[in-house]
């Protein structure tokens, strides 16, 4: 399993107004994949 | 509209722990306010006294000493943003923090009183367990260190106790090399995924050293998640 | 009860002086009371609008010492001793303030109710960078 799944499944999503718990925790796999990617473009 | 309450206003850590010791679950910090009014204009809560702790000085400096920065508790976002101490140092910080709210809410909205509320729709608990910030507690003859991995107990609810104050946070400055990030998503005005990540990088810059990942606002409280970080590339992501 | 009204407490009264749009202020107020409320009822200046009541719409901006803060939720002693600007006091002696006459001029309004907060709000971002990027006012 990739990083973004797992944190998407650790993140403890609930439904809400925001949106459902799955489809939070797709959000949550992109959002890391692009965090690491300019964590490391950011690197000093 | 607001129910009537009595306003409080100490001038020390001490005078503020026995305030909130005397009068218990009746009396409530107010630094900010930017969180605690609305639940406070919604009915959500009520308290018979706010404590307005922004009297005590000395709550909102940051320094730099010894490879970490201290941050007040009292520090606006607003004064974040524009520290030229953490522009520098910890600009991933300034970057989560210059897009809180809106700069109505971060020119009187404090970091502190952000964590302690625990809404869980927040931006800074996130960026900080990557960071490995540790809070700053205090109240009569007493002070303790909280990593912030134990500070968020639910939502709402941190593990303060009821006559003690957020004081500062600690973060230490990043290795080198190393990178930062904080990112968000959300169409209403609170974010509804936050998602912060710290590398750090061998001297060659070839590798990775070690992964930091932590989420917030999808659940409760924000996490780390350590799972995911142990895992190394290509099968990281 | 017979004393149970004289255990009531007395009201808070917290006496602030402060000044609105350029004039001296001083006036009590109790701790629950919001500045918008206060700019509106007391003072009568109702540029300020009450419309989301949460901090996010801005339609209650007023400037705190040259800073912009939305009066809805802001407690009205927070004012002591500082400077309160509402968008009655932009128009300097008659006359309207750049701003106003570009949004005149552009036609810068949907219904309107939300333009003194615009206005306040994008006089804050020129007074500190008369010549902002795009990517700047955004």
């Amino acid at each position: 399993m990739k990083a973004g799944e797992i944190a998407g499944r650790a993140s403890d999503a609930i439904s809400d107004l925001h949106g459902s718990q799955e489809y939070k925790e797709h959000i949550v796999g992109v959002l890391l994949k692009r965090a690491f990617q300019r964590a490391q473009e950011y690197c000093v | 509209m607001l129910r009537r309450f009595r306003l409080e206003e100490p001038e020390s850590v001490d005078e503020t722990s026995d305030l909130l010791a005397r009068y218990g679950e009746s009396a409530k910090i107010y630094a900010g306010g930017t969180e605690l009014l609305l639940a406070m204009k919604e009915g959500l809560v009520h308290y018979e006294r706010l404590v307005n702790i922004k009297k005590i000085r000395s709550l909102d400096q940051i320094t730099t000493e010894n490879g970490f920065i201290h941050i007040g508790a009292l520090s606006t976002h607003r004064k974040l943003v524009e520290s030229s101490l953490l522009r520098e140092r910890l600009p991933a910080l300034v970057g989560m923090e210059s897009d809180i709210a809106n700069i109505r809410v971060r020119e009187v909205g404090t970091l502190g009183g952000n964590l302690c509320f625990a809404e869980p729709h927040a931006d800074p608990g996130t960026l900080l367990l990557v960071l490995g910030a540790r809070l700053f507690a205090a109240k009569r003859s007493s002070n303790r260190e909280i990593p912030v991995e134990q500070f968020f107990v639910d939502a709402y609810e941190t593990c303060l106790e009821p006559d003690e104050i957020l004081t500062g946070v600690r973060v230490p400055l990043p290795p080198r090399p190393s990178g930062v990030a904080y990112l968000k998503f959300g169409y209403l005005e609170r974010p509804s995924v936050g998602v912060a990540v710290r590398v750090t990088l061998d001297q060659t810059r070839e590798s990775i050293v070690e992964a930091r990942v932590a989420v917030g606002c999808a659940g409760p409280v924000p996490r780390r998640v350590e799972e995911a970080e142990r895992l190394r590339q290509p099968v990281l992501l | 009860m017979r004393n149970t009204l004289s255990k009531r407490k007395a009201t808070q009264i917290i006496p602030i002086s402060f000044t609105v749009n350029g004039t001296w202020q001083e006036i009590d107020v109790e701790p629950q009371e919001l500045l918008l409320d206060v700019i509106r009822d007391r003072l009568g200046l109702t540029g300020s609008k009450r419309s989301c009541d949460m901090q996010v719409c801005g339609a209650c901006t007023v400037l705190l010492d040259g800073r912009p803060v939305s009066s809805c939720t802001l407690l009205a002693f927070e004012a002591r001793d500082r400077e309160v600007l509402t968008i009655e006091g932009v128009a300097q002696n008659g006359r309207l303030h750049p701003l106003q006459e570009a949004f005149i001029e552009k036609g810068g309004f949907q219904c309107g109710f939300c333009t003194p907060g615009m206005i306040l709000t994008a006089k804050v971002l020129l007074d500190g960078n008369p010549d902002p990027s795009e990517a700047e006012v955004i």
